[in-house]
């Protein structure tokens, strides 16, 4: 455990469990709930460029930067 | 992609050309027809159950948001005649998109005799929550696992039975692309529309 | 009774404060509603909005309950939508803890391979290109637009159905004025029937052929997370690939599509990108036949359209106010499509696109046929003949350009038939400001239905005049720059 960071800040093939959604956006946070992408679960970094790619349990979902950095996670 | 105009010509167009098989207008009306409403998360399947059952092709995909309509036909299990209703995907209650709203107006406004709520198997943990939900909205659901062919191949298991029994409420396994578990599907739905009636 | 109502109030429970609020607001749901009410206190303790115009039509203590969502939520420092789904989730997480066996993590190395290298610039762009090259431009372009095309057009419509449907047609009907309604230049068959058939048919058939393929195998997801970052100038994001590119096969089902967009300003920038720079399969597939016999006639007319397509979009997105865009989308796993689907999606979208255009086009040859009987169609012409010389054009092509009216194939099918009397300089204006002029009726019709009658004349009413004076803009600097063939 080395504190929390946002996706943004990690390397492609890094794994990491979420620990918050950082966002004053309703909506993204909504979306990224109805997406699985939920507090303690573990996800693995795909890509970053030209949009990042994380795995979340068996699912694979694209996002911008703006909702990689409201992203926060624990790395393991 | 779908389009109304599209579908609807093309079913009718079926329809016509496959008035022996039974679901043609005229026995339609004899006996009153339940309404089934294919509902879940985008890309998990709905639209090729929905063609499974009716015959009347509705476009399928392979990305979220194909089917952007609600879109209906009709479906024959034996003596039970039913409307089958394909919707398009909703990823949540809380829904965001106007194809999201079109599906929950739909939920919240027809009676359907029963629901089947379509999952992927690959990805039960973020699909299930939506169970919960349609099971706590009071609403006739039945679970229709799909995608069993690729849960398999990521070797992934799952108990259908224990399944069931944890929900409370009936699961089938299928892999609808392959037409796999079709059968077992239409006479789970036939037996809870019958026990819904007694 | 019912087993699911059986598990509707027992199995499942949210915390204490949580049960508490859905208690009181549940007593205060008077009417009845197709939910359980429970349904509708959790809804709106979530502050859905949607929900919350609904009761506060039908329940007259709509300020009690108000307030009890207002306490819950000061007992909690998150959302209470977000509080609600963690909970759900952790009765999930025990659920599929006991029914989910995982044996072994097996890793399908090829669909990974192909998986990275579709994402990444560095060969997704390359594979882009290709899929473009191939696809659209060998199999579209020149199979069904000019291998398809001219055996259909060449070897049965003018060898065999044209003269036998004028000879049948003088030796039968005897009125003059129904002989041309029938057959000869503008006749219902022979020009009518002949576009459907022999030009747009075939272009749209292959089209919705590679298209469907690409479709079923997930490349689109894919195309979208790699392009976002252009979207995003334009006002849109990575999201609008899937109906920018079904725009390509029909601009109309695309129109429609542009609902999966979450802002309505950026389903505004869809519907005016696909009304103006997105050229639909059959004007696609006219235009690649057209002008494939000249490479540097096709890249200025590519190069244009799509110059077009990001300055429209990028000033458009300044102009129009909204929120910023934001990316995110399930990518769903690469899939061999199904030959089934393939065949079955193909055709019914060929099927319901001809249901659509014949119609239009014997309505099309019915009005030709009345403008030209009573000489209105004449006038017309006379009356845009200037705009025609405007655009470096000869005053013919603007019987292309009024075809072009009722739906845009049907004017590039025009422009098609005259292509032997034109130059490269004159094809190329004549294409851009074709693809660019106005959306098809169809179009129109749906444009109207989705986004309103006031949106719908503004597009237009931009699109119109922009069409010509990007022709005329182009058509100067073709001749200034030299370049003329
Ligand atoms: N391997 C496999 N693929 C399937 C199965 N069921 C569906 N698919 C594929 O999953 C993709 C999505 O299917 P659709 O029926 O379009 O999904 P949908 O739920 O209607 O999606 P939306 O209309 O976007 O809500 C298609 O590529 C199907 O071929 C299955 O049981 N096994
Ligand atoms: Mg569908």
């Amino acid at each position: 455990m080395d504190g929390e960071r946002n996706l943004a800040e990690l390397k492609v093939g890094d794994e990491a469990v979420i620990g918050r959604i950082n966002t004053t956006d309703d909506k993204i946070l909504k979306k990224l709930m109805a997406l699985g992408v939920l507090p303690g679960m573990k996800l693995v970094l795909l890509q970053k460029f030209p949009s990042y790619v994380i795995k979340v349990g068996n699912t694979r979902i694209a996002a911008d930067d703006s909702i990689a950095r409201s992203i926060v996670v624990v790395k393991k | 992609m779908s389009c109304c105009h599209q579908e609807k010509k093309g079913g009718l167009f079926k329809n016509l050309l496959r008035r022996n098989r039974g679901d043609s207008e005229a026995s339609e009306k004899q006996v009153s027809k339940k309404k089934m409403v294919l509902v879940g998360t985008p890309n998990v399947g709905k639209s090729v159950i929905f063609n499974r059952l009716t015959g009347v092709y509705a476009t399928v995909s392979n990305y979220p948001g194909t089917t952007v309509e609600v879109f209906r036909g009709t479906c024959r299990i034996g003596e039970e005649v039913f409307e089958v209703v394909d919707t398009p995907g909703m990823y949540s209650f809380m829904t965001i998109t106007e194809e999201e709203r079109v599906t929950r107006r739909l939920l919240f406004s027809e009676k359907p005799d029963i629901i089947l709520h379509v999952v992927d198997a690959k990805n039960l943990e973020r699909m299930l929550p939506m169970t919960l939900q349609l099971i706590e909205a009071g609403l006739p659901v039945m679970l229709v696992v799909n995608m069993m062919d690729e849960a398999q191949q990521i070797g992934r298991e799952i108990d259908i039975a224990k399944l069931e029994q944890l929900l409370g409420i009936p699961v089938v396994g299928t892999a609808a692309a392959i037409n796999k578990g079709m059968d077992l599907l239409k006479k789970r739905v036939v037996q809870y529309v019958k026990k819904r009636a007694a | 009774m019912l087993k699911s109502e059986r598990l509707e109030y027992g199995a499942f429970k949210y915390d204490d404060r949580i049960e508490k609020a859905i208690k009181e607001i549940e007593s205060n749901l008077k009417s009845s509603y197709n939910v359980s009410k429970r349904t509708i206190a959790l809804l709106l303790l979530q502050e859905d909005s949607e929900i919350q115009e609904m009761v506060r039509m039908r329940e007259s203590s709509f300020s009690q309950i108000s307030e009890i969502v207002k306490k819950t939520k000061m007992l909690f420092t998150e959302p209470l939508y977000y509080v609600i789904t963690v909970q759900r989730q952790k009765k999930v997480d025990e659920i599929v803890s006991k029914v989910v066996y995982t044996r072994r993590d097996s890793k399908n190395r090829l669909s990974n391979w192909l998986d990275k290298i579709t994402v990444q610039p560095l060969t997704g762009i390359p594979i882009l290109l290709l899929v473009l090259y191939f696809g659209l431009y060998k199999f579209v372009g020149q199979f069904g637009a000019g291998t398809l095309v001219d055996f259909i057009e060449g070897n049965i419509f003018d060898t065999y159905v044209n003269p036998w449907v004028d000879r049948m047609v003088t030796t039968y009907i005897s009125s003059e004025p129904i002989q041309e309604l029938l057959a000869k230049e503008y006749g219902i068959i022979t020009l009518g029937l002949r576009y459907a058939l022999a030009i747009i048919l075939p272009i749209v058939g292959t089209f919705f052929l590679m298209f469907s393929i690409i479709e079923d195998s997930g490349y689109l997801p894919r195309l979208a997370l790699l392009i976002d970052r252009v979207f995003k100038a334009i006002g849109l994001n990575g999201r609008a690939v899937i109906p920018m590119v079904l725009g390509f096969g029909c601009d109309t089902m695309a129109t429609l599509v542009s609902r999966t967009l979450e802002t309505r300003r950026e389903r505004i920038l869809a519907t005016l990108l696909l009304s103006l720079a997105i050229p639909c399969s059959a004007q696609l597939g006219v235009v690649l036949a057209m002008l494939s016999g000249n490479t540097a006639a096709l890249l200025i007319w590519a190069l244009c359209v799509l110059l077009v397509f990001l300055l429209v979009g990028f000033l458009a997105a300044r102009l129009l106010p909204g929120e910023r865009p934001v990316f995110y989308m399930e990518v769903p796993p690469l899939r061999l499509p199904r030959l089934g689907n393939i065949i079955e999606k193909t055709l019914s979208r060929m099927q319901w696109y001809f249901l659509e255009i014949v119609p239009i086009f014997i309505i099309a040859s019915v009005l030709i046929w009345i403008g030209r009987m009573t000489g209105i169609f004449d006038a017309i012409i006379r009356l845009a003949e200037p705009l025609m010389v405007a655009l470096g054009l000869p005053p013919e092509t603007a019987e292309a350009f009024l075809f072009g009216f009722f739906r845009r194939d049907y004017g590039a099918a025009g422009l098609y038939d005259m292509k032997g009397s034109l130059t490269w300089t004159q094809l190329t204006v004549a294409s851009v400001t074709l693809t660019l002029f106005l959306p098809c009726i169809a179009q129109v019709s749906v444009m109207l239905k989705e986004r309103g009658l006031m949106t719908t004349a503004a597009i237009l009413a931009f699109i119109f005049p922009f069409a010509f004076l990007v022709g005329y803009v182009l058509n100067l600097i073709l001749n200034v720059t030299g370049v003329v063939w």
